[in-house]
């Protein structure tokens, strides 16, 4: 066999269904047998159905049959990450707090890709309510990354990124807050996407940060994740910041030829103090890649990138402990059995359902919001995100993309950071600028470190220009091929 | 300037407007007294706002951790923002009204389908306002 059914990618299986080499339930099986072989060694499902994952499969299949196939996606098997609504589906955010919630709706984004035909396979796992880079701060599981099970796969879409990797699914959705995506992407060797902020509607996602929040996908392949894309952005009313611009046919704008004549924009901020020389050496061979491709390298310099951290942990913090104030021990969540009144039941649901993290940060978001220091913490960072929002705008005058490696380091081992709350911050150093500039970003597989573990080429774009993004990402990608290279499980 | 007037209602609504029975430990207090010099958390109050009760292991940790997080976050103080207007969004947000159309609401089954405690179509929690 050339290669097994499960590394597929999404086109290939497309065009297997569509030619009859496999049926929409052959397919749903291949996937379910394979994660039912590796899931104990990887552990990126929190849950699964394989009933309701075979019941839409067939449906797939019987509309196939009929001539009345939805597309690409008919049929094709998509992971979730557990913060995603589907009616009927379990939704956990990884959180003791939600551990038997069951969503009574479905979100626009997953209502757009069952109207393709696809078929949900899987919950993935994640750092509790997204709050993580490691994935460690799941309530439930411990997901290894598939190139090496003694290492992290990031996070905190880490369950997203590591199915997909291991071929336990055929891609996924993620969400991305400080890099949620592109940094387990980076580490687990596939591609993944966060759009600008406002494409993808995050109705139906339960919210960390309401202001970077942004749900994207997980492939292993550039092409993938433009289908997918495709599939779940667009405006949405029930968005109130889903923006309503046209969305391209991404897949129909690749081009290998994309990066002809542009201007690549490398920040000499990131490849400083804190960025492995291993990471900053693959990824500065990506960029000489992309030169011979066309491009041309312009040095430039994004002069408040060393404040994103402060400026993200305090907006991120303060947004999410107003966010999470819904979680409150009366409406759907876990209640204590101990409290004896109603104001016992927040402080002690609120205890025993939200993990160490949450807490931390709820605790600061809360603390940088209070009176008195609203203005020195949370009103200042406002306003610097404001410096860096602009640092981007000047840069993009001059440079069609920007280029950094997607995270500092390769995948750490378990435990190196969970002791030091800041050291794992340090981890998004990368990505989170983007999210604070409302940026699309894409992670793309480029090269390995000499123990073989992934390391990802990030570029940065102009916001709502995902076809030009994609198609950059696309050209070096076709040119090296590092997205053929899968894990041995 | 009307403005100053209304600004100063919400910072004061709690002790104003809340009945004496829903305020609570430290609500009866000016907020000023529950508070300790800048970058150091007054864990308990803080605890307090986020409506979590930590335990004596969770409050000594997380003091000591947000103090480190706190001084590291001292940096932005360094920048001049006197010029600078915040952003509360990457892009421009606006208001967004929808047509006032009538639409099926979500059924009360499936509203009420994860509530941990339910009656008679309704939520159920504890007494809240105290017999006296």
């Amino acid at each position: 066999m050339s290669e097994d059914i499960f590394y597929k990618s999404v086109t290939e299986l497309s065009e297997m269904l569509s030619t009859g080499d496999i049926s929409a339930v052959e397919l749903a099986k291949t996937f379910i047998e394979r994660k039912n072989s590796v899931d104990d060694k990887v552990g990126a499902f929190i849950s699964c159905d394989e009933k309701s994952t075979l019941v839409a499969a067939e449906k797939s299949d019987g509309r196939r049959a009929k001539g009345e196939s939805l597309g690409v996606l008919d049929g094709i098997p998509v992971g979730l990450k557990d913060l995603l609504a589907v009616r009927g589906q379990p939704l956990t955010c990884a959180s003791k707090m939600l551990e038997k919630y069951v969503s009574p709706y479905t979100g626009t984004a997953m209502a757009k890709l069952e109207s393709r035909g696809a078929v949900f396979w899987g919950r993935l796992n994640m750092d509790e309510f997204a709050m993580g880079s490691s994935c460690e701060t799941s309530a439930f599981i411990k997901t290894r990354n598939p190139w090496n099970l003694e290492c992290i796969p990031g996070g905190s879409s880490g369950g997203s990124a590591a199915a997909v990797a291991a071929g336990e699914c055929a891609c996924s959705l993620g969400s991305d807050t400080g890099g949620s995506i592109r940094q387990p992407a980076s580490l687990c060797g596939i591609v993944g996407m966060k759009p600008t902020y406002g494409l993808v509607s995050r109705f139906g996602l339960a919210a960390f940060a309401s202001s970077l929040d942004q749900i994207g996908p997980f492939a292993r392949s550039v092409e993938d994740a433009a289908i997918l894309l495709e599939a779940v952005a667009g405006y949405d009313r029930l968005d109130s910041t889903s923006f309503n611009v046209e969305i391209p046919d991404y897949r129909a704008a690749l081009s290998t030829e994309s990066l002809k004549g542009k201007k690549i924009g490398v920040p000499k901020e990131y490849f400083g103090v804190g960025i492995s020389s291993e990471v900053s050496g693959l990824v500065n061979a990506a960029i000489s890649r992309c030169v011979e491709l066309g491009g041309e390298v312009v040095e430039i310099s994004l002069p408040h990138t060393d404040l994103a951290i402060p400026v993200y942990y305090i907006i991120a913090t303060a947004e999410a402990s107003s966010n999470l104030a819904r979680y409150d021990g009366i409406r759907y969540t876990h209640r204590s059995s101990e409290a004896k009144d109603i104001v016992d039941v927040y402080f002690k649901s609120r205890a025993e359902g939200f993990g160490e993290e949450v807490k931390r940060r709820i605790i600061l978001g809360s603390y940088v919001l209070s009176s008195g220091y609203y203005d020195a913490y949370y009103l200042r960072a406002q306003k610097v995100r404001t410096l860096i929002r602009g640092d981007f705008e000047k840069a993009f005058e001059t440079v069609d993309v920007i280029m950094t490696p997607t995270s500092p380091t390769k995948a750490f081992k378990f435990g190196e950071k969970t002791s030091d709350p800041l050291s794992m911050y340090l981890s998004d150093i990368c990505t989170i600028n983007v999210n604070l500039a409302g940026l699309p970003g894409i992670s793309v597989p480029c090269g390995f470190t000499s123990d073989n573990m992934p390391v990802g080429l990030q570029m940065i774009g102009k916001a709502f220009d995902e076809a030009s993004l994609l198609s950059y990402a696309y050209a070096y990608e076709q040119s090296c091929q590092w997205h053929k290279a899968h894990p041995k499980l | 300037m009307k403005h100053s007037f209304y600004r100063i209602i919400p910072a004061l609504g709690n002790r104003i407007f809340k009945p004496f029975f829903l305020l609570e430990r430290g609500e009866w207090f000016c907020e000023s007294e529950w508070m300790s010099e800048t970058g150091k958390i007054d864990i308990d109050y803080v605890a307090k706002l986020a409506r979590i009760e930590l335990n004596a292991e969770e409050k000594e940790k997380f003091s000591k951790q947000l103090g480190q997080i706190l001084e590291y976050f001292e940096k932005l103080s360094a920048i001049d923002v006197s010029s600078v207007e915040p952003s509360a969004h990457a892009h421009a947000v606006y208001n967004v009204w929808r047509d006032d159309v009538p639409s099926a609401p979500m059924p009360v089954e499936d509203a009420l389908m994860n509530a941990p405690a339910k009656r008679d179509n309704q939520i159920s929690v504890p007494k809240v306002v105290d017999d006296a």
